[in-house]
């Protein structure tokens, strides 16, 4: 072209194309709409969600109680997000139960039985799984339990009964059950003969039953989670906004409405503390003496603080210790409680606290104004203080702030234990314990209290109807006109007696006992019973405590125990000195039946491997941490062989005892019965009732359920759980003619089933999902009454006497050493001073010796001259492996993460949750980087006394630790999580290889949260 | 009309549900990370990340603080990015979302240039790679639902609403608590956005960048695009000059070629 002819064509394209650009706009004002323009690859997700069938359910994770909504199509779960309806959590989730899709969508889910091939257990073996059926699994473990049992005596002496203890069958698991499963569990370990039951509430919250039961009555969260929009202050020793972050929402709610003020107590500075107007560093282990502390500085400093008409009125304070009283001077008289309690206190200055904990004393004081300005105070807590040698008082002393401010019953009070897994407070009220049965009611401890027991039924006694006839009528007793009767007839009668406590034991304990009877269809007495002292025992509840979950593990290491059942609970990662736990699990004559959804590290070591059910595959109720019993609805089906637990319990037990009857091993009744020909039976009413577990397995009521409401899956083991739920919470059973003395299996749950008042939902008050206040006192202050059901009796705030509900509201517990004084509901009395923790045998040093808490040094104190000034509780119960502070000179401390849930089953396999926090670390000051010589990132060996070789993770060097000050010198605290383990998509280093399995004397929980360590580089 | 979201940095726990409800809902599988001292993870949005929580620290010792950002696409109410995009593939709605077709989409990396916050991201890893990022849930806004990871929040740290409440909310909150900074991210910055912040902290010190011009930064190309067809215009007046003046030289050249 030439150069003329291309000027041409350009300027005239030019031309053409500036005309083009003056008549368009900037590109921005297009006027797109997201009606018109979303492309449809973003929208295929919304069109299938809309598709969908909305089913609610309940959180797994923690026991905040949030409702979730599951969308299904074609049995595929679309989407679980928040429950925009549920009061809790209004539709919001944290990261954990956002991702909880994938739990359930798994490809690594268990979806077949499996047995162990390799007979060698460890670590480092392959177990070499080989699949097989239900059928053949069943078989499988009906023979070992029968082999196991086979030579366990089944009567001591003359009598006839099982010691729980001694029993070689032991079972684990679970809080992520359901209460009907974890009710139906207890039953079948019971019917087994065995007590060796444990799960993870004993190594979370065993204290706080302790504790918070012995100064008020119950021992669980007294408020409940919605309740903290009320609170004008937050104490919080525990990690709130992480390990339960939609508690968090209601705190956040208070900060905003109230202008209420945070306290966070915490070694480490966390999620928690960054919103916090007062973050106080401490050491681990110190929890007792800050809050003695704080207490002092109340009632020396503060006193015009002190709620003084509270503790008249309330409290026992104003007692002396063998009941006397109220004194007329009870504020300056040092015998009162009151007195006590100063003089206990007294040394528990600001400068001594310092020394101890390492806070500031201008910190304490500031924290100890700030809590006592500010009412309503709440006080949270969690692992921070429940994982210690003296952590039932260290409990104890967070109760006693609360009497003293009178913070307890009153909305945005109380003393808040937050519970960690979703159903911890239901597995707990269901007793899957070895020191309970039921509803928080023993085993029968011993033959003397099994005679009583029989007088009782015979008529009298505690629950009397005055007419003894009548009495042995509803309770099965014996009705021959020359029957022994119950020897008291009242309490006062006990009280001149000095039988008081008896009295008390009897009136909490005989009328679950007796329930159980007729719903477990066993005999507890003597036999015929017209004379219980001097007829045969015939008991066949198990008999005396078993052991208790470290004890456990040394039970198995002894060879005691033969076959161990382990559900949804992970103790080869969750149990203090897990390498002794995965010695215990190793032992060759040990038969380990594993039920779970992943092969978790305690899944490695078991010879028989079954697969679960996720949360949203199957009905039940659970129970949140402030109490809440919340029905889950089924959403889809199992994949592949995973079955609902509720079968796996009903067909686990079906199978045993045909196995077991087929070898003549039967119960303590039907042994008598074969040995004296003769037929052990009740009669109840008019009705004769036949000792045999297999018409009351799983339940007696199992037919009565055929309605359906919104969200039912009316098959097999949904109706079952309804069933199951009625056995655990009826308000009343009439039964030939009479009504039963009580109806509920499990006395705390009991009127949480009422057809009456809700037939349209059988009376499964848990299914309630009515947002409307009853009444105004409601909505003042957001209990939410016609949502769900809580125990006791729908009270939503224990003790408070303004809720607007029969039953329990008062404080019921011993005060006095006295033990004619039983300071029952009438008395309405917090123990400041505790008969329950008393034991004037104890050396001064002991808390137990004085009824008030004290401090006392964790096991493995840095200090010693503290350890001698404040000896450790620990009593040697059994041998524990303990570290000198001069080859462990660190506290290690352990934690949990927003991202990850407890051992890590669930949420070390969900790759979401794996991208935030994907790999194990230990937190470690700049000051003790630079001391040992390393940065960001290295990696280093923490070594404590039970792993003298250590083991091996990334330091992260952070600010959020810093080192502490104690008795004048310079500690360093280091800190690890404790999630991972050796199995799932992300692994690594479990810190439980490294914590101290010393235990709290009052309550077993482990001293997980103080030990002694070094650490240097790798 | 225009939808937005209030992002309350004050609030923020940092519990990372909006991370993890942003990957629930748009099917975003997980990344491989390895911990940093500070936790983010992943370190940046990505292409399967459009949302995460930003932790950032400040002071030292007894003023330590951490901090909870959680990040997005602002949203612009003029964006740079669909100004950049030869094809038309980025769209900003009425409703506030600005959106993306990848049918459109060629790949040349204009948005991610262009964006002044760094929010588009390419798949690098893919055969067809395609640019991702934040939708604001426009699929579920016109469901009638929130964005999901507003929906998650555990503390109403993220808020949805009409653009100019979010902003009369945010006023009335930074005015009336003094641990506020009394400034509103995204009011103005660039024009302003749909997502916007408010913070106890200052911005600055929480990584945003404050030196943000506040006027739409299409409106700087805009200017000179508005120049460019008088400059073409003008250059085709010049070029037709030019070319009247070469004919017309050639010509006399003809001419005077004639002549001899």
């Amino acid at each position: 072209m030439k150069r003329r002819a291309f000027l041409q064509s350009a300027s005239s394209s030019l031309l053409v194309f500036a005309s083009t650009l003056l008549g368009s706009t900037i590109p921005t004002a297009t006027g797109a709409s997201i009606k018109s323009d979303v492309p449809d690859w973003i929208r295929q997700k919304a069109i299938r969600y809309k598709q969908g069938q909305q089913i609610p359910s309940i959180c797994p994770y923690c026991a905040g109680g949030c409702g979730t909504l599951v969308t299904v199509l074609d049995d595929e779960v679309v989407e679980y997000e928040g429950d925009p309806y549920h009061p809790i959590n209004n539709g919001a989730l944290c990261s954990k139960a956002g991702a909880y899709m994938q739990v359930v969508k798994s490809d690594h889910r268990l979806l077949y039985p499996v047995k162990r091939t390799n007979p060698k257990k460890g670590k480092d073996e392959d177990p070499r799984w080989v699949r097989i059926t239900w059928d053949e699994a069943l078989d499988i473990i009906a023979q070992k339990v029968k082999g196991a049992l086979a030579s366990f005596p089944y009567r001591q002496g003359k009598d006839y009964y099982y010691v729980g203890k001694d029993n070689p069958v032991a079972w684990l698991g679970s809080s992520y059950w359901n209460n009907e499963e974890c009710y139906l569990a207890r039953k079948l370990v019971a019917l087994l003969g065995s007590n060796n039951v444990e799960h993870q509430a004993r190594k979370c919250h065993a204290s706080t039953v302790a504790a918070l039961g012995a100064t008020f009555g119950f021992g669980a969260m007294t408020n409940h989670v919605i309740d903290a929009k009320n609170s004008k202050c937050f104490l919080i020793v525990s990690n709130l906004a992480e390990s339960h972050t939609l508690e968090f929402r209601w705190v956040t709610e208070a900060i905003e409405k109230n202008g209420a003020k945070v306290i966070v107590l915490d070694p480490r500075y966390n999620r928690t503390a960054s919103k916090a107007d007062i973050y106080a560093r401490y050491r681990s282990g110190a929890e007792a003496a800050v809050f003695l502390g704080l207490i002092r500085h109340i009632l020396f400093e503060r006193p015009e603080r002190i709620d003084w008409e509270f503790l008249e009125k309330r409290t026992n304070a104003p007692f002396k210790i063998d009941g006397t009283g109220p004194l007329a001077n009870w504020k300056t008289n040092p015998e009162s409680v009151f007195g006590q309690l100063k003089e206990i206190v007294a040394k528990y200055t600001p400068e001594e606290v310092e020394r101890i904990s390492s806070i500031p004393q201008t910190k304490l004081v500031e924290v100890a104004d700030t809590f006592s300005a500010n009412k309503p105070g709440n006080i949270y807590y969690s692992m921070g203080t429940t994982q210690h040698t003296n952590a039932t008082q260290a409990i104890r002393a967070h109760a006693i702030l609360q009497l003293i401010l009178g913070n307890m019953g009153v909305p945005g009070g109380g003393v808040n234990a937050l519970r960690g897994i979703s159903n911890v407070q239901g597995s707990t009220d269901m007793n899957l314990l070895s020191h309970y049965i039921m509803g928080y009611r023993g085993p029968p401890p011993d033959v003397p209290t099994i005679r009583r027991y029989q007088r009782w039924k015979n008529g009298g006694g505690p629950g009397t109807s005055g007419k003894l006839d009548e009495d042995a009528t509803k309770r099965g007793g014996s009705r021959e006109p020359s029957r022994v009767t119950y020897p008291w007839s009242d309490i006062g009668d006990a009280e001149a007696k000095g039988k008081a406590v008896e009295f008390r034991y009897d009136d909490r304990h005989f009328p679950t006992w007796n329930a159980l009877e007729y719903h477990w269809g066993v005999y507890v007495g003597t036999w015929p019973g017209i004379d219980p002292d001097n007829e045969l025992v015939v008991c066949d509840l198990p008999v005396g405590n078993g052991n208790a979950i470290v004890q456990l593990f040394r039970a198995i290491q002894d060879d005691k125990i033969k076959v161990l059942f382990c559900n949804a609970e992970n103790p080869a990662v969750s149990m203090p000195n897990a390498d002794l736990v995965r010695d215990a699990l190793s032992r060759p004559g040990l038969f380990t039946v594993v039920n779970e959804l992943f092969e978790t590290e305690t899944a490695h070591y078991a010879d028989i491997l079954l697969p679960g059910t996720s949360q949203i595959e199957r009905s039940g109720s659970i129970t949140n941490t402030g109490r809440w019993i919340q029905w889950r609805w089924k959403a889809k089906e199992p994949p592949a062989e995973c079955k609902p637990e509720l079968w796996y319990i009903t067909e686990l037990y079906k199978r045993i005892r045909a196995t077991l009857k087929a070898a003549g091993i039967k119960l303590p009744s039907e042994k008598f019965e074969d040995d004296n020909r003769i037929d052990v039976k009740k009669m109840i009413g008019s009705v004769i009732l036949q000792n045999d577990p297999e018409i009351c397995w799983p339940t007696r009521f199992v037919k009565e359920y055929r309605r359906q409401d919104e969200y039912r899956v009316a098959d097999e083991y949904s109706v079952l759980a309804e069933a199951v739920y009625k056995e655990i919470g009826a308000k009343s059973i009439t039964v030939g003619g009479v009504n039963l003395p009580q109806a509920a299996a499990n006395v705390l749950y009991r009127e949480s089933y009422d057809p009456e008042l809700r037939p349209d939902i059988d009376g499964l008050l848990s299914k309630r999902r009515d947002t409307r206040p009853l009444d105004e006192e409601d909505r003042k202050y957001g209990y939410f009454k016609n949502w769900a059901f809580s125990w006791m009796l729908n009270q939503r705030v224990l003790y408070n006497l303004n809720e607007s509900n029969p039953g329990v509201k008062s404080f019921f517990v011993w005060f006095a050493t006295s033990s004619t004084v039983w300071l029952g509901h009438t008395l309405d009395r917090a123990a400041i001073w505790s008969k329950t923790l008393y034991d004037p045998s104890k050396p001064p040093t002991n808390p137990l010796s004085k009824g008030l808490p004290l401090h006392n040094e964790p096991l493995e104190s840095p200090d010693k001259s503290l350890a001698t000034q404040y000896p450790p509780m620990w009593d040697d119960r059994y041998k524990v492996i303990v570290g000198d502070s001069d080859k462990y000179p660190y506290v290690l401390t352990t934690f949990r993460l927003a991202e990850h849930m407890q051992a890590g089953g669930m949420t070390r396999n969900q790759p979401w949750l794996i991208e935030c926090q994907p790999e194990v670390f230990v937190e470690i000051s700049k000051q003790l980087a630079a001391e040992i010589g390393i940065r960001q990132g290295d990696k280093v060996i923490l070594r404590t006394a039970r792993k003298p070789q250590g083991v091996i993770v990334k330091a992260i060097v952070t600010e959020r630790i810093q080192p502490l000050k104690v008795n004048g010198k310079i500690l360093h605290e280091v800190a690890m999580p404790w999630h991972w383990g050796f199995k799932g998509l992300s692994q690594g280093a479990s810190a439980n290889e490294l914590t101290i399995d010393a235990v709290d004397v009052s309550a077993n929980i482990p001293e997980y949260k103080a030990c002694l360590c070094s650490v240097e580089r790798a | 009309m225009a939808k937005g979201m209030l992002v309350d940095i004050a609030r923020c726990i940092g519990c990372r549900a909006c991370q993890v409800a942003c990957k629930r809902w748009n099917n975003n599988e997980g990344e491989n990370t390895s911990l940093s001292q500070e936790w983010t993870n992943p370190p940046n949005l990505s292409a399967k990340t459009w949302t995460l929580i930003k932790f950032v620290e400040t002071g030292s010792d007894q003023d330590f603080k951490w901090h909870f950002i959680s990040k997005r696409c602002f949203h612009c109410l003029e964006p740079a990015c669909v100004a950049a995009c030869p094809v038309g593939a980025l769209l900003k709605t009425v409703e506030g979302p600005v959106i993306y077709d990848q049918d459109k989409c060629i790949g040349c990396r204009y948005c991610m240039i262009a964006c002044p916050f760094h929010i588009p991201k390419f798949q690098w890893k893919e055969p067809r790679p395609l640019i991702r990022k934040c939708t604001f849930c426009a699929d579920r806004i016109i469901e009638g639902l929130e964005p999901a990871c507003i929906q998650a929040c555990p503390t109403n740290a993220l808020e949805f609403g009409e653009r100019e409440e979010l902003i009369a909310m945010a006023k009335s909150r930074i005015s009336s608590n003094p641990k506020y900074v009394k400034q509103i991210y995204g009011e103005h910055e660039v024009g302003g956005t749909s997502t916007l912040f408010v913070s106890d902290t200052p911005f600055e010190n929480l990584g945003f960048d404050t030196n943000l011009v506040k006027i739409p930064i299409p409106s700087y190309t805009a200017s000179s695009l508005e120049m460019v067809p008088y400059v073409i215009a003008g250059g085709a007046i010049i070029l037709a000059g030019l070319s009247w003046y070469t004919k017309r030289r050639e010509k006399i050249e003809r001419e005077e070629d004639g002549k001899k």
